[in-house]
């Protein structure tokens, strides 16, 4: 592990270097610009606490810790009721992202249940391949492959894309 | 294009539509949260409790200490005598061992596989700070002679400060004993006969290895609430509690065997007259998978009644009595304030005894929400979409904030309502 000093300079120049392309992933999961800040923050807080601890990718440990950060914010128990019935599955766009009529995919995007987005951006957007999709979701390759089987078939029916011709009609599973 | 062409194409352009901040602010603010975090690291199961390091008059109690035990005789101080029992939420908690000194005292206890209390007494002090852990936040309570305690959960080896401004001050720890309360018990678990003073409706404990479990309650109630646990699953292993009105829980089996499933928590839901009460849970490899099949898996489920609670206005409803921190707890007050966009802060009510307040939000959607108390953000978790937030409040608490710390601003259709409760046991 470094000294305290080489480890707060190692950690500072990550955050400067790759901050930035984290925030997008960031973005991608919670489609809100104030709230992707904080989901990086915070994971980057956490990561702090095991910097040089860790081996191999410190990206990629970070980008985990976004993803099971941004789950957990909705995760929750609840004193109320249950919590399928209550928590937001369908991200609401923040009004700051231009809207236009190629964003019918964005917006059905935003109606797929977390954890299916998360696959999605995590295969699509970070051209992850199954097995370190599964890694870093702590879950089977199959289970990545039938999340993203699940989030495919939604944007199939979505009314946005309800249309035949619309271009995801033609959405397929890859591996 | 192809429909995945499209896919990452739309990734790609909302991605790049993201303002980048200054990374010099942005490391300026994670530094800044490093160092609350350090602050408030060493949380206990009743909430974030700090602890100052002190050496003087410590006592070990480590693994293997044949000093201490069920059995130790509990002694007197300042001529108050240490109970050598103390009954938490029906489960009875045997003397374990204690520390006293002047003006300042420390115990220093052992990982445990089993929940303890921690206790304390004062010569004359009516404040005493009590800290677990490493920090600088210790929590105050009344200066009671040992008819207050803090729930610590199984864990690590942790070190227990206690600090008056005058006379002395002394610590006592209990572990969990062998009785048990009234209720459904098998295999080291109770689910207790009441919870919150609602009445157990139904439970079934799984025999190791059984990976679906049925409850069926032989009494009706309008709402009810699940209190659950899975362990011992392979890391695949997904578990789904299915009710009897068509809707489900689903989540991780990643959970250890808990004693007193129902102090965990769990989820509530109504029930219409004219559906089922019958409540199953079951574990698949993975969210669409085959059963789980392992000696290893632990699952139990226990359905209780869970009143509406109160409606205290905007929809907000509040539970006349919960249980927090090893106690039970009743309604005394309730505020509901005017929301602004940034959140609402309160008084806390003018009473001697010690209080926790529940702090209920309602469509906050978007917006990153946490509390703080008297200012003070460190030992705030966070939360989007709305829920409950327990909080613990130091004896001379003057005001509760509900505060937004990113997202959206609060919507006018948001709401927030605050519940003092003192305690009830």
């Amino acid at each position: 592990m470094p000294a305290g000093g080489e480890r707060r300079v190692d950690f500072d120049e990550f955050v400067v270097a790759r901050s930035g392309a984290l925030l997008r992933t960031a973005y991608l999961l919670t489609r809100d610009h104030q709230l992707a800040e904080d989901l990086l923050q915070a994971s980057l807080t956490k990561a702090w606490f095991a910097w040089g601890r860790t081996h191999g990718n410190p990206e990629a440990y970070v980008r985990k810790i976004i993803v099971n950060t941004y789950n957990s914010w909705w995760r929750r128990k609840w004193n109320g009721e249950l919590a399928t019935e209550e928590l937001p599955e369908a991200g609401v766009p923040d009004g700051t992202a231009a809207v236009d009529a190629g964003n019918d995919l964005w917006e059905a995007m935003g109606r797929l249940p977390r954890r299916q987005r998360a696959v999605v951006v995590l295969r699509y957007f970070e051209d992850l391949t199954e097995a370190q999709t599964a890694e870093l979701l702590g879950c089977s390759v199959g289970t990545v492959k039938s999340q993203t089987s699940k989030a495919f078939a939604k944007l199939r029916i979505d009314p946005a894309l309800a249309d035949p011709d619309h271009p995801t009609a033609d959405l397929e599973e890859t591996s | 294009m192809n429909g995945l062409d499209d896919l990452r194409t739309t990734l790609e352009t909302h991605a790049a539509d993201v303002a980048q901040g200054d990374t010099t602010v942005r490391r300026t603010a994670i530094h800044h949260r490093i160092g609350v975090v350090r602050r408030r690291r060493r949380v206990v199961a009743s909430g974030a409790v700090a602890a100052v390091v002190a050496v003087v008059g410590a006592v070990s109690l480590l693994p293997g200490d044949d000093a201490a035990g069920p059995d130790a005789a509990a002694p007197s101080v300042f001529g108050v005598d240490v109970p050598r029992e103390i009954d938490s939420l029906g489960f009875p908690y045997d003397y374990q061992d204690h520390s006293a000194g002047e003006g300042r005292t420390t115990l220093e206890l052992g990982d445990s596989d089993r929940p303890r209390l921690i206790s304390w007494g004062t010569s004359t002090a009516d404040r005493v700070e009590v800290a677990v852990g490493e920090g600088d936040a210790p929590q105050v309570f009344d200066g009671s002679d040992f008819t207050d305690w803090t729930y610590l959960a199984p864990g690590d080896a942790v070190e227990v400060t206690a600090r008056v401004a005058d006379g002395s001050v002394a610590l006592a720890v209990y572990t969990l004993g062998e009785g048990r309360p009234d209720g459904v018990t098998a295999d080291g678990v109770t689910f207790r006969a009441t919870r919150a003073g609602s009445p157990l409706l139904g439970a079934t404990i799984g025999e190791p290895g059984q990976n679906d479990i049925v409850v069926e309650p032989t009494e009706r109630a309008d709402r009810v609430f699940y209190a659950y646990y899975c362990a011992g699953g392979p890391a695949d292993a997904w578990v789904t509690v299915e009710t009897g009105s068509g809707g489900f829980a689903q989540g991780a089996c990643d959970g250890s065997v808990p004693v007193d499933p129902a102090a965990l928590g769990g989820i509530g839901s109504r029930v219409l007259p004219e559906e089922s009460m019958t409540t199953r849970l079951y574990v698949t490899d993975g969210e669409d998978g085959p059963r789980v099949e392992s000696d290893t898996l632990r699952i139990g489920l226990g359905v209780y009644a869970d009143p509406a609670g109160r409606d205290v206005g905007d929809g907000v409803r509040l539970a006349g009595t919960v249980e927090h921190g090893g106690h039970t707890w009743r309604l005394v007050d309730t505020v509901v304030p005017a929301l602004d966009p940034d959140g609402a802060v309160v008084q806390v009510p003018d009473r001697e005894e010690r209080m926790i307040a529940l702090v209920t939000s309602l469509r906050t959607r978007q917006t990153l929400v946490s509390y703080a108390v008297d200012g003070d953000q460190s030992s705030g978790t966070q939360s989007v979409g709305g829920g409950t937030f327990t909080v613990d409040l130091p004896v001379d608490a003057q005001e509760v904030a509900f505060e937004r710390r990113g997202g959206a601003p609060l919507s006018d259709r948001a709401a927030v309502g605050f519940g003092f409760y003192v305690r009830a046991d």
